[in-house]
């Protein structure tokens, strides 16, 4: 791999945030690699993290690679593929203690970031490709790992719905990969894939703890060297958003049977509305009013007043134009379930849900939207927000706009909810 | 109210034990803005049966009766709880597992308020016929939920292979038959004994004053009327020492067959010393020898017996003990022969000192990481008490070990008998 290093590429090319914070033991640096979603080489992305964590050059095996990790004083490393909206994400995570916390310990910080611009630049590769041995265990566990997804009943609901109501979109890509494509990856080609990866993704790079922020960039700066030159093809900020928001032409109901217990049935709705929209805040505190919490509109209707699930609620999706409504039923409750479903969503278009559902549901997502500068996890989310979906909203705008929020303007934010999509997976006896 | 200064883990705890008995400990943080509390009995899916204060005969209660009770407290007939935090902006909940029962909420802001909330709705239970009833299809969903998951069914399958008479075998939300015929009776029954101020524990950590908050709790106890009691008892029958079964195989709607290995650590009470021994060495010993970055794991991938599902656990507590390693495997007898003898070779395996120290610092690392959330610093608090352990000093103690305190529990941890080898097959 030809890597430039100069200083000045690599302030090209990284976007750098130091986020600083005394509340905690640890201190992490994350990286993301983010690119556009798409069905051509999600597979092959589903492959790289396992085949990265197996070693590098100077640390040929996993065990070579954790003995380091011990040595750094126990840091952890996580590896891993994510959807965000229209956007996949390689995320490269390492956490480990604040020397003030333990004896006789320095510039864990340069050594931790030295390690990930080892491991991750230099891999262990042969022959113009990555490990062999490394790259067919790596496939052979992503085909059981699909094979067996199907068990996980909630789940495969949740992807059938996506398949048959994004049916076309990018949104509709398996986020863990295709066993078709499994057999067509050859190490020589995971690898260039993983280059292309490296020089095309937007790179962000976090560091969240007790630091200090000048400090802390020079060492990025001067250690992370390992960063390919820049491309035109990098992502600008906003891009996991789609460009535009779908209307329902028809609504469908897909049935599955399946031997099961309990039905899982899961309806996608369509919102007209996406993160950016002035109305998208209203809409977040209509998706919490129908099913956010335990005293939403369902649980109090679905579970408590009608004793048909354990559990149920609705899901809207910060980074696309979906709102999800799942739930686990008796197969013979259906009917009856999607009847009580269909009043409650009425009731919050109607805008004629009880007052004081309305305050405290306020009060419970600006709670959630405090707390989130409470964990290394939050805060390093909330930036990241940001670049994802092209705004400047700081989680205290966020705040502001929910406590202002009324009545009225949920109904209008929720009158646009149109019903796309119902997947039901049930038994022989609920079909 | 008694002051811990844990100065070199950057926390501050203080604790006190009301008139009443109720145990509480807060662990301010200023500089965070929200507020954890928790309020746990020690009462679980595992307490079965008991002797009260002042009798001389046992009581059992049915199987799923801690959680049961967990569902219905929040249940107030005219209302429930939620809409009570809702109204303070916060969202409740709880949770019931082998050994306690925890009722928690997180907040930004009236936090006096939410901990008296706490306090009201635990100690205030409102049970009738009625709502004892109503929560029957719910509860029933639930169980089915776990019903249909093969790793939850694989879980149990390795408890009920391993225990035969200690009632950690069954499962949290016990039968389908034992939760249709729950009755308000057998509730108050466990509430009276299990939620009486003497065996719970208050905790609350975050962003608060710790006098005013220890006021208000005081304040607030101080208006209740509790029955004077002394202890009760705890009733187990004798536990074997063996697993009860070495093999247990089920048929389930699968694609890819499942294989646990379980191991029964121990079936009886042992002492809190060994206790926090047994959890720290258990655990570092799953970790060292399992994690994906170990050789054994390169193994089982290499011979393509497991896939990323694999995994290890265990539950270290007061009464009983038990781990289990295992995935999906297509090829599940010969991953079960590949683990057993695995295990069989650790009582005479080479250790070194360097091997040993690196553990210790990875697992020192992991425990500050864990040490970063008030939440875990709240449960973890309680369970430790509750057990005459010290959370904050859990660095210490791994800073203490020696490489002969893993050699010595090395060498006996393994043996036959005490294995079982749990199997779902596709139907």
């Amino acid at each position: 791999m030809s890597i430039p290093k100069s200083a000045d590429a690599i302030k090209n090319n990284l976007h750098v945030h130091v986020l600083e914070s005394k509340n905690f033991k640890t201190i992490t640096v994350e990286l993301k690699f983010q690119t556009l979603l798409d069905r051509a080489t999600i597979t092959e992305r589903t492959l790289l993290p396992g085949v990265l964590r197996a070693g590098s050059k100077l640390y040929p095996t996993a065990g070579a690679m954790q003995n380091e990790l011990d040595d750094l004083y126990g840091a952890s490393l996580q590896l891993y593929q994510s959807v965000t909206g229209n956007s996949h994400i390689l995320t490269v995570q390492m956490e480990f203690a604040n020397e003030r916390f333990i004896e006789n310990e320095n510039n864990l910080a340069e050594n931790v970031i030295g390690f990930i611009n080892e491991f991750l630049f230099n891999p262990k590769t042969s022959q113009n490709g990555f490990d062999k041995t490394t790259v067919g265990q790596e496939k052979e566990k992503l085909r059981k790992n699909l094979e067996a997804s199907k068990d996980d009943k909630t789940s495969y609901a949740d992807e059938r719905l996506m398949d048959e109501m994004a049916l076309g979109e990018r949104y509709a890509v398996h986020p863990n990969g295709y066993l078709e494509d499994i057999d067509t990856i050859t190490e020589q080609r995971l690898l260039s894939s993983y280059k292309t990866l490296l020089s095309t993704a937007r790179i962000d790079v976090f560091v969240a703890g007790d630091v200090n922020p000048e400090i802390t960039k020079e060492l990025i700066e001067t250690v992370l060297t390992g960063v390919p030159a820049g491309s035109d093809l990098r992502l600008e900020e906003g891009a996991a958003l789609p460009s535009e928001v779908k209307s329902v032409e028809s609504s469908k109901i897909i049935r599955e049977i399946d031997e099961i217990q309990q039905a899982k049935l899961h309806i996608g709705y369509r919102t007209q509305t996406l993160f950016t929209d002035t109305d998208f805040e209203a809409l977040m505190v209509g998706s919490m009013i129908l099913g956010g919490h335990a005293s939403s509109l369902l649980f109090k209707t679905v579970r408590e007043q009608h004793s048909l699930a354990y559990y149920v609620g609705a899901d809207l999706d910060l980074y696309s134009d979906k709102l999800i409504i799942f739930c686990g039923i008796a197969p013979k409750d259906y009917e009856k379930t999607v009847e009580i479903i269909d009043e409650q969503v009425a009731i919050l278009q109607a805008g004629t849900f009880p007052e004081d559902v309305l305050e405290d549901t306020k009060a419970m997502i600006v709670g959630s939207y405090q707390q989130a500068l409470d964990s290394i996890g939050g805060i390093i989310a909330t930036e990241y927000q940001k670049i994802l979906t092209g705004t400047s909203k700081t989680p205290q705008d966020m705040i502001e706009k929910f406590q202002s929020i009324t009545r009225q303007d949920i109904q209008k934010a929720t009158s646009k909810l149109e019903r796309d999509t119902t997947f039901i997976l049930t038994s022989e006896e609920g079909y | 109210m008694e002051k811990l200064d844990f100065a070199t883990i950057d926390e501050l705890v203080y604790t006190e034990q009301l008139p009443n008995g109720l145990n509480v400990i807060l662990i301010p943080k200023r500089t965070v803005s929200k507020t954890f509390g928790i309020f746990t009995t020690d009462f679980g899916a595992a307490d079965l049966e008991f002797i009260p204060f002042n009798e001389t005969e046992s009581v059992k209660i049915p199987a799923g009766t801690a959680h049961y009770l967990e569902h219905k407290l929040f249940d107030k007939g005219d209302h429930d709880v939620y809409a009570d935090f809702g109204k303070l902006g916060t969202d409740a909940n709880a949770y019931t597992n082998d050994s306690e029962t925890s009722y928690y909420f997180t907040t930004v802001g009236n936090e006096v308020e939410n901990v008296e909330l706490l306090l009201n709705f635990v100690q205030d239970p409102y049970l009738t016929d009625e709502t004892v009833n109503k929560e029957k299809g719910i509860i029933s969903q639930e169980f089915q939920m776990y019903a249909d998951m093969p790793d939850q069914r694989i879980y149990l399958a390795v408890q009920e292979a391993l225990f035969e008479k200690h009632p950690v075998r069954n499962e949290v939300l016990g039968t389908l038959d034992s939760i249709n015929n729950m009755t308000k009776e057998q509730l108050l029954t466990a509430y009276e004994t299990f939620y009486h101020p003497t065996n719970m524990t208050l905790a609350v950590a975050g962003n608060f004053d710790s006098e005013e908050m220890m006021s208000a709790i005081r304040a607030n106890q101080e208006q209740k009327q509790f029955p004077k009691i002394g202890p009760f008892t705890r009733v187990y029958a004798e536990e074997r020492n063996e697993a009860l079964a070495s093999e247990l195989i089920l048929r389930m709607n699968v694609s890819v067959p499942r294989l646990m290995v379980g191991i029964k650590d121990y079936g009886g009470e042992i002492e809190a010393e060994e206790l926090g021994l047994r959890k720290l060495l258990t655990n570092m010993t799953l970790d060292y020898f399992y994690s994906r970055s170990g050789q054994f794991y390169q193994e089982l991938v290499g011979e393509e017996l497991i896939d990323s599902s694999f995994l290890y656990t265990s539950v270290i507590d007061k009464t009983f003990g038990f781990s289990m390693i295992g995935s999906n495997s297509d090829h599940p007898e010969q991953l079960a022969a590949k683990i057993k003898k695995q295990l069989h070779s650790l009582s005479i395996f080479e250790l070194e000192d360097q091997q040993f120290e690196r553990l210790k610092k990875r697992t020192i690392g992991k425990t500050l990481r864990r040490m970063n959330s008030i939440e875990n610093n709240a449960q973890g608090m309680i369970w430790n008490r509750n057990r005459g352990l010290s959370y904050f000093e859990t660095i210490p103690a791994i800073q203490q070990l020696t490489l002969n305190d893993w050699k010595s529990f090395l060498f006996s941890w393994i043996d036959e008998e005490r294995l079982t080898v749990c199997t779902i097959m596709p139907e």
